[in-house]
This record gives C-alpha cells, structure tokens and sequence, in this order.
C-alpha cells in the first residue's frame, strides 16, 4: 500500500506516536541507520482517499506538531505519498548521511515564523516611474528595519535567521532552541509597530527553512 | 485564541482561526523535503493537475483561491498514473 511520509527524526528519540494520522490511519516508523521516517499508510484510490485536501493538510499538520513537542524532526512536504517501503528505504539510504547531519545540526530547535506586512499607500494620481520607484525603496527599507526589530527583540534566543521578500512583504524565520519560545513571544509581544505595518507572529513549527545551510 | 494588538499578532501554534489555517496550509504545503517523484491530483469538477514533486507543490496563494471558492476534493493517485496529456 501506498505510504504517505511525514518527516525525519533521529532515531536515538523516543517517540510516542500520535493515534493516528491522515485518514485516520496509524502511524509508524520505518528506520534505517540512525534515521527514523515517520509514516501511515495512504489510500489513493477509496473513498478514505478523497477526503478533502485542506482536511488532510490539517491533519497533516497536526501530527507534525504533536511529534515536535517530542522530538527534533524534518518535515515532508505535504503530500509526499511514496508507493512502498522499499521505495521510501531507498530515499533514505541514499540520503542518510545528510538528513543525520541536518537533524543533528537542528537538534532541540524549532522555527519561529513572523510575516510583516505593509499595504501600498493607495495615491489619487499616478505617481511618475521615479516616485514608485522610491515609495517601494522606502516600503522595503521599513519592512526591513521591522524585521530587525523583531529580530532584536529575540537576538538572546536566535540562532539564526532567514528572511524572504513575499507578495505583501516579508517572511522571516527564526531558528531557536524550544525551551526559548516562549520567551521569544514574550519579546515579541512587546515591539510597537509603526502605523501602516501588519506583523504576524506564528510557531513553533518544524526547522523546515533551516534544513538547507546556507 | 491569538493573541492581538493593533497591528501585531501572536498566534503561536493556536490554529483554529482562519488566518492561522492558511499559516498552516502554507507551511505544509511549501515548506519540506521533497522526494523526486510525481503524483497526479484530481480537482473534483475541475481538471487533473499535473505536480512534480520536485517543484514545489503549489503556490500557497493558488491553494488558498481553491480552498476558499468551494470545497475542493482531491483524489491521489501513484507516480505511474495517466499525466492529463497522456
């Protein structure tokens, strides 16, 4: 039967697996090496299988969460169905040696994820090509200084960070050890944004965005 | 429930308003290893929409258009299914 596959953790973890998973389905553990992949099966044709998609994201989501309050681990994008074990032990194989030095590298972390936002000024005119030029300078240089705000506020706790340019703004992660989360929403919590600018706050979630070292 | 201010909010991993299902949906559904291969999602009443798993999935802002304009339902099928040019 096909296996749909939730994340990566050491193996060394003991972990408790949640009841089920998507579909209801259990969960359980396929290892090889030092490496632990968490799955359930999956069906792709029966009716189980049609359950909505956002459901089955959501659930997806669920899991994950409920196996990060035990453990380290690296998530699948959801969904990454494989069409048996052999198949997904032959992933693993093959990448064992990175996914042991990622998980090692990330042990005992989690992501903080905060999206700043900031709408374009709505103009009565059309500004010249110049005067857009420079409002988006200006808008990007002040998502920029809110995310060093932010990123400020948690220098104590982060070990590291990324940010990306979005639609609306900016994305920013910060990677820290979980025994420091709450202290890093407490901090948080306390920033004064400036007028015209969204922040949102998200996590803990799974380290994805520091899988990749850059 | 998150936690807001005027213009700041904490939502922590409390997922249960809509804002914080589409931080989830984004997580899961942009973020995380992927394993070369392709499956073939079918959009009940829509078409067949044809993913490489290595790509990423969708854009959160595509998932969100579907989700959002009707209950969308997705059938799954294996990497050895009919592409919709075939």
């Amino acid at each position: 039967m096909p296996l749909l596959a939730y994340c990566l953790a050491e193996a060394r973890d003991e972990i408790s697996f949640p009841q089920a998973g998507v579909q209801g389905m259990p969960l359980r553990s396929v290892r090889s090496g030092n490496l632990e992949c968490l799955v359930s099966d999956f069906e792709t044709s029966s009716v189980a299988g049609r359950a909505p998609i956002k459901d089955a994201a959501l659930e997806f989501n669920r899991t994950l969460q409920d196996l990060l309050k035990q453990s380290t681990i690296v998530p699948f994008r959801f969904p990454t169905v494989l069409a048996d074990e052999n198949e997904l032990l032959e992933f693993l194989t093959e990448h064992a040696a990175e996914y042991e030095a990622t998980l090692a590298r990330l042990r005992g972390t989690v992501q903080i994820d905060i999206r700043v936002e900031m709408p374009d000024s709505e103009s009565t005119t059309k500004p010249s090509g110049t005067e857009y030029l420079r409002s988006r300078e200006a808008r990007y240089d002040a998502l920029q200084e809110i995310a060093a705000e932010f990123r400020r506020a948690g220098n104590e706790w982060v070990r590291q960070w990324r940010d990306r340019d979005t639609a609306r703004g900016l994305r920013c992660s910060a990677l820290l050890g979980r025994e420091h989360v709450n202290a890093f929403l407490a901090a948080a919590k306390q920033l004064k944004l400036p007028q015209g600018c969204n922040a949102r706050v998200s996590g803990p979630w799974p380290p994805a965005e520091f899988v990749k070292e850059k | 429930m998150p936690e807001t201010s005027d213009n700041l909010v904490i939502a922590g991993n409390d997922f249960t308003d809509e804002a914080s299902v589409l931080d989830v949906l984004d997580h899961v559904l942009n973020a995380g290893v992927v394993i070369r291969g392709s499956l073939v999602i079918s959009l009940a009443g829509v078409d067949l929409v044809y993913v490489g798993l290595d790509v990423i999935l969708t854009s959160i802002e595509t998932a969100m258009r579907y989700l959002h304009i009707q209950p969308v339902r997705a059938q799954f099928s294996l990497p050895n299914s009919k592409k919709p040019s075939d």
